[in-house]
């Protein structure tokens, strides 16, 4: 079929009347107008929840201090030997034991709550060390890892070398009243000061634990 | 296909060594709740609830318990997990049956404790060592028992500080954790002076609060717009019965203020030294940029700017270079900059010699030690490669060998003339 330019025109003319008059009368509808318009009588709202658990959570990173097997050298007329597990510490009066390789026992608070932190020993002290006024003795302290400044705070009855008799048979000691979770300040030292008079014999062993309380 | 071989040997080997190198023992435990908040619940006969919880982190066989006063009505879904369990949540349940009575219990909070911790009995018959570490996490729930006849607390309060000319107000909620109603009860709320006057109050009477229910109250506005900058004591004082509650609290009204509160007094002579200028707003908004130029006998410094939030006091630091001043008291001027502000105040400095101190050498026995092993290891992982690598190519060059002998006779076969067969 053959169409002429006239008809193109009318055919052309035509269709945008019909667009034009299509547009106005979408605009001008009572109904909220355009399609896709958010009018305050259709908004949808979505929401976005989340929740966020509370973890408490202690986690010893260095879990091991042994000292290895010896004796009390008392050729050098010294009865007892002290071994700690602090850098300075030496081995005075000690054959055969080892404490300069040893490193304080290392505790993270892993969760997302600052927790209150208590130790205590499973046993009597005395089943481990006799500590009975002849010079045996073992003692705990705490203090902030270093780097870690500021992870124990609150009340901290162990920031200098304790007796462990004080808190053995589930008394417990709190070490930190307050121990940060933030990653950057979340770790603490336990250091171990071991005094074994020339009377102690066997191979002992004793269980510690840590509680975190939210 | 034998070159992958060796390499994935070797790789192994390395891991193997690396391990044993690096590897330390961690020991936890620890508890999830689903919520964040500790559970808190107003004793009632009859309640029951139930909470969420996971072991988690546990590295050894898990005992879980409750203690406390309400430990009776409670039952755990788990009581012990052991280790390779991969299910480790559980349940607690508090069931307060109906016929039990608030005095039966401690009036006031009540605090049920859920521990989660390592199953030490079984750690101690299994290991050895000197110490056996243990851990345990525990997380409370609480449970308010009334107090008998009447009693009130304060639980919320906010009463937020502000800049001079404006009002502000005072949100906080009764709580009446008495056994009886409070019926026509009054609060009194009063920003004093400094000599004790009031300078404000605001009252509500006929306030009637049933038992266990908690109301809350705001009082707004507050007229603080007239008073002068400063700190001011407010009290809320709650009647009820024949007792009273009170809580005292500082408000604060702040100006467009920074005060310089202390700083360096001593600086070395030999180098670019700190100079710290611990400052303080007096502001009750963020004020931003606020810096300090220094002077010390002409030689000048700037500290870095610092944005100070509401209120704070924060240390401010210069790095000046002392190596031009002259060993002696000296005048510090310190100018500091605040929002559209300045102020100018001078203090002393004095200005000292370092004193030479001799370290002596330490030697770290424990990192040489640890070379000494790293090395030897390396060293024993290099022989043995040399010793399996030459094992590998003998056992190579016997097969290449084979082959060569085999494809030889195969060649031989085939230049042989083939026999005729035998018809």
């Amino acid at each position: 079929m053959d169409v002429n330019n006239k008809t193109l025109a009318v055919l052309l003319i035509a269709g945008m009347i019909l667009s034009i008059a299509g547009t106005l009368s979408v605009l001008n509808n009572d109904n909220g107008g355009l399609t896709g318009y958010a009018g305050s009588t259709d908004t949808q709202y979505g929401t976005i929840d989340y929740n966020i658990s509370s973890n408490v959570v202690l986690s010893f990173t260095t879990a091991s201090v042994d000292f290895g097997t010896g004796y009390v050298d008392t050729t050098l007329g010294i009865t007892n030997c002290d071994l700690t597990t602090e850098a300075s510490g030496n081995e005075v009066g000690c054959a055969g034991f080892d404490d300069k390789t040893n490193s304080p026992l290392v505790l993270t608070n892993i969760g997302n709550k600052d927790a209150e932190v208590n130790l205590t020993f499973a046993d009597a002290v005395t089943t481990f060390i006799t500590q009975d006024g002849s010079g045996s003795s073992l003692q705990l302290k705490v203090t902030d890892t270093s780097g870690e400044g500021g992870a124990c705070t609150g009340t901290q009855s162990l920031s200098s070398y304790v007796n462990a008799n004080t808190f053995d048979s589930a008394a417990e000691i709190t070490a930190c009243g307050t121990f940060e979770s933030d990653p950057s300040t979340n770790s603490i030292d336990i250091d171990v000061n071991l005094t074994i008079d020339m009377d102690e014999s066997g191979d002992q062993s004793i269980s510690l634990s840590a509680i975190a309380t939210e | 296909m034998k070159n992958i071989n060796i390499k994935y040997r070797i790789l192994l080997l390395f891991i193997l060594v690396i391990t044993i190198l690096f590897s330390t023992t961690v020991l936890s435990v620890g508890v999830k709740r689903f919520s964040y908040n500790i559970p808190e619940f107003e004793f009632k006969p009859g309640l029951e609830k139930s909470i969420n919880y996971e072991a988690i982190y546990s590295t050894r066989n898990t005992v879980i318990s409750v203690k406390g006063a309400f430990s009776n009505y409670t039952t755990l879904s788990k009581d012990y997990i052991p280790l390779e369990n991969k299910d480790k949540k559980f349940t607690l349940t508090i069931k307060i049956p109906l016929n039990v009575n608030a005095e039966d219990f401690k009036p006031g909070t009540n605090t049920l404790m859920l521990t989660v911790e390592d199953d030490l009995k079984k750690a101690m018959e299994e290991e050895t060592g000197m110490f056996i570490l243990a851990t345990a996490a525990r997380t409370p729930i609480r449970i308010n028992v009334p107090y008998p006849g009447y009693y009130a607390e304060f639980d919320e309060f906010e009463l937020p500080s502000l800049n001079n000319g404006l009002d502000t107000s005072l949100k906080f909620s009764i709580w009446n954790r008495g056994k009886n109603d409070l019926v026509n009860t009054n609060y009194d709320f009063i920003v004093k002076d400094s000599a004790g006057d009031a300078l404000i109050t605001k009252t509500e009477g006929n306030i009637n609060i049933p038992t266990q229910e908690k109301r809350y109250f705001y009082i707004s506005p507050i007229e603080t717009g007239s008073l002068n900058p400063g700190d001011y004591q407010t009290t809320l004082t709650y009647d009820y019965s024949d007792k009273s509650v009170s809580k005292d609290y500082k408000l604060k009204v702040g100006e467009l203020n920074v005060d310089i509160i202390n700083h360096t007094t001593q600086l070395y002579n030999d180098s670019i030294q700190k100079f710290h200028i611990l400052v303080e707003s007096d502001w009750n908004d963020m004020i931003r940029g606020v810096y300090a130029d220094i002077i010390i006998n002409g030689t000048e410094a700037k500290t870095t700017p610092a944005n100070l939030e509401n209120f704070e006091e924060r240390t401010i630091t210069a790095y000046i270079d002392t190596t031009s001043i002259p060993v002696g008291n000296h005048t510090v001027e310190m100018d500091l900059y605040f929002a559209t502000d300045s102020k100018k105040q001078f203090s002393n400095i004095e200005i000292i010699e370092r004193p030479v101190i001799e370290e002596p050498k330490q030697i770290n026995w424990t990192i040489i030690g640890l070379i000494i092993i790293i090395v030897l290891l390396l060293a024993v992982m290099v022989i043995f490669i040399i010793i399996f690598s030459k094992k590998l190519l003998k056992n190579d060059n016997n097969l290449t060998k084979k082959v060569t002998k085999k494809s030889k006779g195969v060649k031989d076969d085939k230049e042989k003339p083939s026999k005729p067969k035998k018809s």
